[in-house]
C-alpha cells in the first residue's frame, strides 16, 4: 500500500489483512479527509481491479443503490407488441434480465471478477437501507424477487466508510471488520507529505506536519484540518516557493487550512499565528 | 489457557460497557491464527479490528487491555492499588460494625450503607452512635422488640444523609468475581486519570473537562438530531403515485406513462415540552440538558423550555440559543426561583392551567430532576393526566442509579414516565441510542 503512496500504521496493516483473510467488509471511521475513501481506491489499485462506487446519501434506497426495472423500456415493449386490434403479444419476460438496470451493488456481485466495492458514507443513508444491506454483506447475494438469488462467484472487497453522523446499527457492525483512522502523529503526516507532495523540502514539509499537529490538538474548530487540508496547505505553500513557514504566509494561507469563517475568525482572535508557530517548534 | 484468559479479558470488555456479541468473539477467535499471538501490539490491535465497533469505545478497550496484559511490575502496583481499595472497604465496614450498636449486637444494616457510614464526618457519626446508645439504655422497655424500628431508624439517617451528600463520581458495577472486579477497578482508575470525560459525574467536570464536555454534547447533539430527522424522513419513502401530476407531465407522450411523478407525505416533526428542576446542587445537570436539547431546534417542530423549584418561569428560546453553557448557568442562577426547594407538583400544575395548549398528542413532554420533592403523591396524580394528554413523558434524572431504589419517588414516578439516567455524557449517549423521541 505505501508503494501507492497510502501512508500505513500496523493498526490499519492488520485491519485490512483481517478484513481479506475473514472476507467481511471493513467498516472505516474517522473525522472528514483522514483517507478513509482513499484506503478503498488504494486497495483496489493493489489489487489491480475495479473500484465500484456507492456514494450514500439521505434518501437512498434500493432502486438506485441495487437494481431497477426498466419501466420505460418495459412499457415501449408493451406498445410495440401490440397488434392493429390493439391486443399485446409479448414474446418475451418483461421481468428478465434484458430489463434490468444494474446499480452499483448489484454489478459488484456480477462482474466476473474480484472488485472492491466502496460504500461511502453510510452514515448518510436511512436505518431501513442499513438493514437492507446485511444480505448482501454477510452473504454476498441479493435476492430479486422476480429473478430469485442472485450470488456473487467471486466476494468484492467492501469498504465501508462513516463519519460518525449517527450511530450505525449493532446488526451492521457485527457484519464488519473495524478500523477508526484518528489524525496522524506528526513523524506520520510528515511521511504522507513527502510522498504525495514531490519536491517538497524536509524542513518544510516537517514545519506544516507539527502546525498542524499543534492547530488540531490547540484549537476547537468547527472543522479542523485533516490531512487532506494539510496535503492543500503544503502544496501551497510550495506554489509559493516558500521554504518555511512564516506568520505572513500562514495568515494569507488560512483558508486552505480552515474551511469555515468563523473558524479561521475564531482562530486570529483565540490563538494567532505566532503563537501556534512558537509552540509548534 | 489462553482461549480462557483471552474469553475473560472479553468478559472485562462487556462489563465495561462494549457490545461484544457471540459473532464478534467468533470473528476474534478465528483470526488469532493469522497474527503472532506473542507481540502485545498484534493482539491490540486485532481485538480492536474484531471487538471493538465504535470510536467512543477504543479508548475504554485500550485501558483494559492495558490493566489485563500489564507486565509484572504494573501487576503488582495494580495488585496493590485494588488491594487497598479493598482494605478501605473491609475497615469502613468494621468501624460501622464496631460503631453501629444496639444492645450489645450490631445492628442489620446492608453493606453499602456500612461504606457510606464510614465516610460521614464524625458529627454525624457521633450523632448516629448518640441515638443507638440512648436507645439502649432507655427505661421500662424491652431493646430486642425495638430492634427492628431502631434498625429503620438509622437507614432512614443514613439515607438521609446520602440525599444532601452527592456522592460516588465513578459508577463500578463489581461482579463478585475478584480477579474480574480488580481489573474493572483498575480499568475505571485509568480512565479517570486520562480525564475521561464521558464517564465522569456532570457535576465533578473540572474547567478543562468542561471544555471538552462542550464539545462532545455538540458531538452528541448532532448526532441525535440526524437520527430524529432521519426517522421521519422515512415517511416519504412510502411512494403513492401522483396520477394528475404523472398525466400532466407525461402529455408529450400521447399520456402514456413514461415518466412517474410520486406524492410527497409531509413531515410530522414532534414538539417538545421541556420541564427543568433548577434547586440547589440540579443546576450543572439542568443546564447540560437545556442546551443539548436546544441544539436539536431543527430537527424538532418547537421547544418550549420551563425552568421550576417552588416556582416556575418560561425560558424565552432567544435567551438560550445565543447562550453556552457557562452562560446559560448563570442565566439560571440569576432567576429568583434558583436554589429553591422543589415542588414538581405544583410546575405540573401550574402548566396544565396556564399552559394547556402545549399539551397535545404530538407533545414529548421532558423532566430534568432527581424526583426529591414534596407533595409526592399529588405530583403522581399530575402525571398520570399530563401522560393520558402528551404522547409520552420522558424523565431524566441525574441521580446516580444505584441510589434509585432508595427514593420511593423514583418508584412512583417511573410507572407513569419513562425514565433515563442522565448524570454523565455517556448516559447522554445511551439516550440518543434509545429511540426515544
Amino acid at each position: 500500500m505505501e508503494a501507492e503512496g497510502y501512508i500505513t500504521d500496523g493498526n490499519l496493516v492488520l485491519s485490512v489483512f483481517i478484513a481479506l483473510k475473514l472476507e467481511k467488509p471493513l467498516l472505516v471511521t474517522g473525522a472528514p479527509g483522514v483517507g478513509k475513501t482513499e484506503l478503498a481506491k488504494v486497495l483496489a489499485s493493489v489489487f489491480d481491479t475495479d473500484l465500484i462506487r456507492l456514494q450514500c446519501y439521505e434518501g437512498l434506497d434500493e432502486q438506485k443503490a441495487l437494481y431497477e426495472w426498466n419501466y420505460q423500456k418495459q412499457l415501449l415493449q408493451i406498445q410495440i407488441s401490440r397488434n392493429d386490434s390493439g391486443e399485446c403479444t409479448i414474446n418475451q419476460d418483461l421481468f428478465s434480465k434484458d430489463f434490468l438496470l444494474e446499480r452499483p451493488l448489484l454489478k459488484a456481485i456480477s462482474l466476473p471478477r474480484k472488485t472492491v466495492l466502496l460504500i461511502d458514507e453510510i452514515d448518510k443513508t436511512d436505518e431501513e437501507f442499513e438493514a437492507f444491506l446485511f444480505e448482501l454483506l454477510s452473504d454476498f447475494q441479493v435476492s430479486i424477487p422476480e429473478l430469485g438469488t442472485i450470488k456473487a462467484e467471486h466476494k468484492p472487497i467492501v469498504v465501508l466508510t462513516s463519519n460518525a453522523e449517527r450511530e450505525l446499527s449493532d446488526g451492521l457492525k457485527r457484519r464488519c471488520v473495524f478500523l477508526h483512522i484518528d489524525f496522524p502523529s506528526i513523524d506520520k503526516e510528515f511521511s504522507i507529505i513527502k510522498a504525495k507532495v514531490p519536491g517538497i523540502t524536509d524542513k518544510l514539509a516537517l514545519q506544516v506536519s507539527s502546525t498542524v499537529y499543534a492547530i488540531r490538538t490547540q484549537f476547537e474548530a468547527k472543522k479542523l484540518p485533516s490531512i487532506s487540508e494539510t496535503l492543500d496547505w503544503a502544496n501551497t505553500l510550495k506554489l509559493l516557493n516558500s521554504e518555511e513557514v512564516t506568520e505572513d504566509t500562514m495568515d494569507k494561507t488560512l483558508n486552505i487550512l480552515f474551511k469555515d469563517q468563523e473558524d479561521i475568525v475564531n482562530f486570529k482572535e483565540k490563538i494567532g499565528t505566532e503563537k501556534i508557530l512558537h509552540t509548534s517548534k | 489457557m489462553l482461549v480462557q484468559n483471552l474469553y475473560k479479558f472479553l468478559l472485562l470488555l462487556r462489563k465495561m460497557g462494549l457490545k461484544i456479541s457471540y459473532s464478534e468473539m467468533e470473528d476474534f477467535f478465528r483470526s488469532i491464527e493469522y497474527i503472532n499471538i506473542g507481540d502485545k501490539n498484534e493482539l491490540m490491535w486485532l481485538m480492536q479490528a474484531t471487538v471493538v465497533k465504535k470510536e467512543q469505545d477504543i479508548l475504554i478497550f485500550k485501558m483494559a487491555f492495558k490493566s489485563f496484559f500489564a507486565n509484572l511490575e504494573e501487576m503488582e502496583e495494580m495488585s496493590d492499588r485494588w488491594q487497598n481499595f479493598q482494605n478501605i472497604q473491609e475497615k469502613s465496614k468494621q468501624k460501622a460494625e464496631e460503631d453501629l450498636v444496639y444492645n450489645e449486637t450490631p445492628i442489620n444494616i446492608s453493606e453499602e450503607d456500612k461504606v457510606f457510614y464510614a465516610k460521614l464526618a464524625r458529627e454525624q457519626q457521633d450523632k448516629i452512635k448518640k441515638f443507638l446508645e440512648e436507645s439502649t439504655h432507655g427505661k421500662h422497655m424491652n431493646p430486642e422488640k425495638f430492634r427492628p424500628v431502631i434498625e429503620d431508624l438509622v437507614k432512614s439517617h443514613l439515607k438521609y444523609w446520602r440525599k444532601q451528600i452527592q456522592t460516588n463520581t465513578m459508577e463500578v458495577e463489581f461482579t463478585g468475581d475478584p480477579e474480574i472486579d480488580q481489573y474493572l477497578y483498575n480499568t475505571h482508575m485509568q480512565l479517570m486519570e486520562q480525564g475521561y470525560v464521558p464517564g465522569k459525574d456532570l457535576k465533578d467536570l473540572n474547567a478543562q473537562e468542561l471544555e471538552e464536555a462542550k464539545r462532545l454534547l455538540k458531538k452528541l447533539a448532532k448526532r441525535f438530531a440526524t437520527k430524529i430527522s432521519r426517522r421521519y424522513s422515512l415517511s416519504r419513502k412510502a411512494k403513492l403515485i401522483d396520477i394528475r401530476k404523472t398525466i400532466r407531465s407525461n402529455i408529450g407522450f400521447g399520456g402514456v406513462p413514461l415518466h412517474l411523478k410520486y406524492r410527497k407525505r409531509r413531515i410530522q416533526k414532534p414538539s417538545i415540552l421541556l420541564i427543568v428542576d433548577v434547586s440547589g446542587s440540579m443546576i450543572r445537570y439542568s443546564a447540560f440538558i437545556i442546551q443539548f436539547l436546544h441544539y436539536l431546534a431543527e430537527a424538532v417542530k418547537k421547544i418550549d423550555t420551563f425552568i421550576f423549584s417552588e416556582k416556575i418561569e418560561k425560558l424565552s428560546l432567544k435567551q438560550i440559543k445565543n447562550s453556552d453553557l457557562t452562560e446559560l448557568e448563570g442565566i439560571i442562577e440569576k432567576s429568583p426561583i434558583w436554589g429553591e426547594g422543589t415542588d414538581i407538583h405544583f410546575a405540573l400544575k401550574s402548566i396544565q392551567g396556564n399552559y394547556n395548549h402545549l399539551l397535545t398528542q404530538k407533545t414529548v413532554v421532558i423532566i430534568v430532576s432527581d424526583t426529591k420533592t414534596i407533595k409526592i403523591t399529588d405530583t403522581t396524580a399530575e402525571l398520570i393526566k399530563i401522560s393520558n394528554r402528551a404522547r409520552k413523558i420522558l424523565w431524566l434524572n441525574p441521580m446516580p442509579v444505584n441510589q434509585w431504589e432508595n427514593h420511593t419517588s423514583v418508584k412512583l414516578f417511573q410507572d407513569y414516565t419513562q425514565m433515563f439516567p442522565c448524570n454523565t455524557l455517556k448516559h447522554l449517549e445511551r439516550l440518543i441510542n434509545t429511540q426515544i423521541i
